[in-house]
């Protein structure tokens, strides 16, 4: 670039090391621009417009003052090695201690944090209770047999566990061989509580809390899958040995309940067992077995 | 007692010659650092590891060792990296800037308060290597070629940098100071407060024959 005076315009670098008195080999020839050139005259004025601020470090070194400090002291920490005291062992402790405000963006984050660390740990705790239910085994109730249960022990509590009110919707006659008229009732609006798929199905006598003067024997069944077809086998002795089938359906909440007429006292029942048929294999209930108080003058209760 | 004969001395580990080389630099270099990373007791923390150094490395250096320029190599050094992890943290943390140190307000005649923080300020926001090249020129006096030597560039180097970083100051100075924290705020207030009360103040932005009356 070409000044007024016919010299180069000397760059800023150039102009401010000269208003700062540094040794420059053109220092003259920059002089002698500076001179003729009203350009390069206003670029040092700015230049030193510019730089004036920062002669104040100049000041600020005069004033500062600071404590001894102690060359014993440091030679004692060079002989002790003491490059484990550095500035940033040091530096740590300070900055632990040293009051600091609390920084604005700092309490603008932490209501958020507190909100997702509380919401975190409540999710944990929910997750680790749902965990811990479902691996620990829950007692049975009374008067739910488990699979474990022998089919000839006394089952008093299965007894008293299935009374539904009966609502007969369904009744099915027993054929010209069967000595007993069976009733069967669905109760869809039954208040028990639906059965677990894994408990076996069984059977009970509930005679006693359902049966009547004229269904005196009532079989209740628990614990089948809803919906499906279950025959009930009655093992009777009358004159001879026989069986008799009755087909009942199974409620929604996997019950059912089975109405016998007794239609002759001669008729010695001997036991009652339930198989659902539709399940693939078929599954069978509990077998209630004859009681000895069993009959038309006594209380028709069957062990099961 | 030329440098090559301290530098001898303090090879042969010379306590007093050691003793008189602090003497003779401490305040100076402290300042320095001080200035550089804003900090009062971590520029003396700064300054005692620098002398810590200078006695550890001497045996190391070769015979024509310009030992100023080598002593403030180290200090620099050492404020540069102090100054790197400072930012460091602070952009891990999110935090804010702190505030002007305190001592740096006060170093100097109560009217020039405002103008040493504003120049801080500036300096602060500035890339950490051209500030430590503004401040040994304009702080403490070095020429081109010494701060050459100090950091290991040329001359014609160190008036590049020089330029620009005015240029950069500049650009610096004139924006609206940073006070974002109570500490640096407070302090402007007083320099206010103490403006009103007749002081003469560099402001930025004002033209240069307006302020030729200083």
């Amino acid at each position: 670039m070409q000044g007024g005076s016919g010299g180069e315009h000397p760059e800023n670098s150039s102009l401010l090391a000269f208003l700062r008195g540094q040794q420059l080999e053109d220092s003259e020839r920059i002089r002698l621009h500076l001179v003729h050139c009203k350009q390069c005259q206003q670029s040092f004025a700015n230049l030193s417009h510019e730089s004036k601020p920062l002669d104040i470090l100049s000041q600020m070194s005069r004033y500062q003052r600071y404590p001894e400090l102690s060359p014993a002291l440091i030679l004692r920490q060079i002989q002790r090695g003491a490059q484990k005291q550095s500035i940033w062992s040091s530096l740590a402790w300070r900055t632990v201690n040293r009051p600091r405000p609390k920084k604005s963006a700092v309490r603008l984050v932490s209501l958020p944090v507190a909100f997702g660390v509380g919401l975190l740990c409540m999710t944990v705790i929910i997750v680790l209770a749902y965990t811990f239910a479902h691996f620990v085994s829950v007692p049975p109730l009374p008067g739910v047999l488990t699979s474990g249960m022998s089919d000839n022990q006394p089952n008093q509590a299965s007894v008293a566990q299935h009374q539904p009110t009966p609502s007969p919707t369904q009744v099915v006659m027993a054929t010209e061989t069967t000595t007993a008229t069976s009733t069967v009732t669905g109760s869809p609006a039954s208040t028990g509580t639906p059965s677990k798929s894994h408990h076996r199905p069984s059977i009970s006598d509930c005679s006693a809390k359902l049966g009547s003067a004229q269904y005196p024997l009532v079989i209740c069944g628990s614990n089948f899958n809803p919906g499906d077809t279950v025959t009930v086998k009655e093992y009777v002795f009358w004159n001879k040995f026989e069986t008799n089938d009755t087909s009942v359906t199974v409620d929604a909440n996997g019950k059912f309940t089975d109405y016998l007429k007794i239609i002759s006292c001669k008729i010695i029942y001997l036991a009652f067992i339930a198989e659902d048929t539709v399940s693939n294999p078929v599954v069978d209930s509990n077998t209630l077995v004859e009681n000895p108080m069993w009959g038309c003058s006594g209380s028709n209760h069957l062990y099961g | 007692m030329t440098d090559e004969q301290v530098v001898e001395r303090l090879r042969a580990r010379d306590a007093q010659t050691f003793c008189a080389l602090i003497e003779r630099l401490q305040h100076p270099l402290t300042g320095y650092l001080h200035r550089l990373v804003g900090d009062r007791e971590v520029a003396l923390d700064l300054a005692q590891d620098t002398f810590l150094q200078v006695y550890k490395e001497i045996g190391k250096t070769s015979g024509d060792l310009s030992l100023d320029a080598w002593i403030y190599r180290i200090a620099t050094n050492y404020g540069l990296r102090y100054l790197n992890r400072k930012r460091l943290k602070q952009f891990i943390r999110l935090e804010s800037q702190e505030g002007i140190n305190e001592s740096l307000a006060t170093a100097g005649p109560e009217e020039q308060a405002e103008t040493r923080i504003l120049v801080h300020q500036a300096l602060d926001r500035m890339n950490p290597k051209d500030a430590a090249v503004l401040q040994l020129h304009f702080g403490n006096g070095f020429n081109y070629e010494e701060i050459g030597q100090i950091l290991k560039v040329s001359s014609e180097a160190v008036r590049k940098r020089v330029a620009r970083g005015v240029d950069k100051f500049r650009a610096l100075y004139g924006q609206a100071p940073a006070v974002d924290t109570p500490a640096a705020e407070a302090q402007l207030i007083a320099s206010q407060e103490s403006a009103r009360l007749g002081a003469q103040f560099i402001a930025p932005g004002e033209v240069v024959p307006k302020r030729d009356g200083r």
